[in-house]
């Protein structure tokens, strides 16, 4: 069994709606301080291995589960 | 100068609304992306940036990068970075600034308010009353695949030769495959077609791998569309559609009300 504090897949899918948006949408300035594209895409990067583990966690516990 | 140069605290900038009639009492007790700093105004004419205070420690330049690759970091700052935007949506029409956009100073936030207020004035009267809702679309091949199979049944001649029935299936399964594709593709149209429809506007974003949607059918739609907050055509409209294309697999989420973050346009637009 995974441990009672592992993230809830769903929630990390309605994470990622919500980093997509923000990363992506919204006016973008030259602020003084602002994300370079690099950036961005190393959290795109960072988020696909989260949710992999997630999803991976998931399909251990359902295997586990199972008789 | 020596102020900038000792400075340790920046101006964070999540969006613009009209100050007209904002109470900006709405704002007090959201979680800002420093979580002990509250968000306030900035801004003297007929519109108002909201802003919060960061350590530039946190969000300094150098910094950030390694910040954005701590998951945990990045999950509290952009839920914080909505639930502000959300509060303000809440009460008036907002103009979403992207994740991350900082200032050094409020006088510097101020300036680019005074030299941009016709452009962010003009995008806030078009957004008034709006906001964005997701549509994702999915499709369960079981489904479809039967239904485009019953459509088809009556075509396919009986074969006696084993080896002809052989080839004439891998054909008929060639043939399955291209027509369900054509078929979903035309359903993605026409569905995005009858939502544009019933919106303000729409935007149509790349559809996302299995292994980003989370689920096992495959995603065929992934759209924004802009609405009328209080004005329930829209839903009625998708849900007519669900209902019509249940019978092919095909099913649909939901998400939002959201700040317009796809109905704004970029910097190059808006300076």
């Amino acid at each position: 069994m995974i441990d009672a504090g592992a993230p809830d897949l769903r929630e990390r899918l309605t994470l990622l709606e919500l980093v997509d948006r923000v990363l992506n949408g919204g006016v973008v300035l030259s602020g003084d301080i602002t994300l370079a594209v690099a950036d961005v895409d190393l959290v795109y990067v960072g988020l696909r291995v989260l949710l992999a583990s997630v999803a991976t966690l998931e399909r251990m516990a359902e295997l586990e589960v199972a008789p | 100068m020596t102020e900038t140069m000792l400075a340790t605290e920046a101006s964070y900038l999540y969006g613009i609304v009209a100050a007209d009639g904002f109470d900006s009492n709405v704002l007090d007790g959201i979680p800002t992306v420093a979580p002990d700093r509250t968000a306030r105004l900035v801004g003297t004419g007929s519109i108002a940036a909201i802003v919060s205070d960061v350590s530039l420690a946190e969000f300094g330049e150098a910094e950030l990068p390694s910040r954005l690759n701590d998951a945990l970091w990045l999950e509290r700052a952009a839920r914080a970075h909505e639930a502000v935007l959300e509060a303000a949506l809440a009460a008036t029409s907002v103009v979403p600034f992207r994740f991350c956009t900082i200032y050094r100073t409020d006088a510097a936030v101020q300036d680019y308010l005074e030299g941009n207020g016709a452009a962010l004035e003009a995008l806030l009267e078009r957004l008034h009353g709006s906001v964005e809702l997701g549509v994702k679309g999915f499709v369960d091949d079981g489904p479809l695949n039967e239904a485009l199979r019953r459509r088809s049944d009556h075509e396919s001649p009986a074969e006696t030769s084993q080896g002809r029935a052989y080839l004439v299936r891998r054909q008929a399964e060639r043939r399955l495959d291209e027509e369900r594709r054509r078929f979903t593709a035309e359903c993605a149209k026409a569905v995005h077609h009858r939502l544009t429809a019933a919106a303000r506007d729409a935007r149509a974003n790349p559809v996302q791998p299995r292994e980003l949607s989370g689920r096992d059918d495959e995603m065929f739609l992934n759209a924004a569309y802009l609405v009328p907050r209080d004005e329930p055509s829209f839903r009625r409209e998708l849900e007519r559609i669900e209902r019509e294309y249940a019978l092919f697999g095909f099913s649909f989420e939901v998400t939002g009300p959201w700040p317009p973050y796809n109905f704004v346009p970029s910097a190059e637009e808006v300076s």
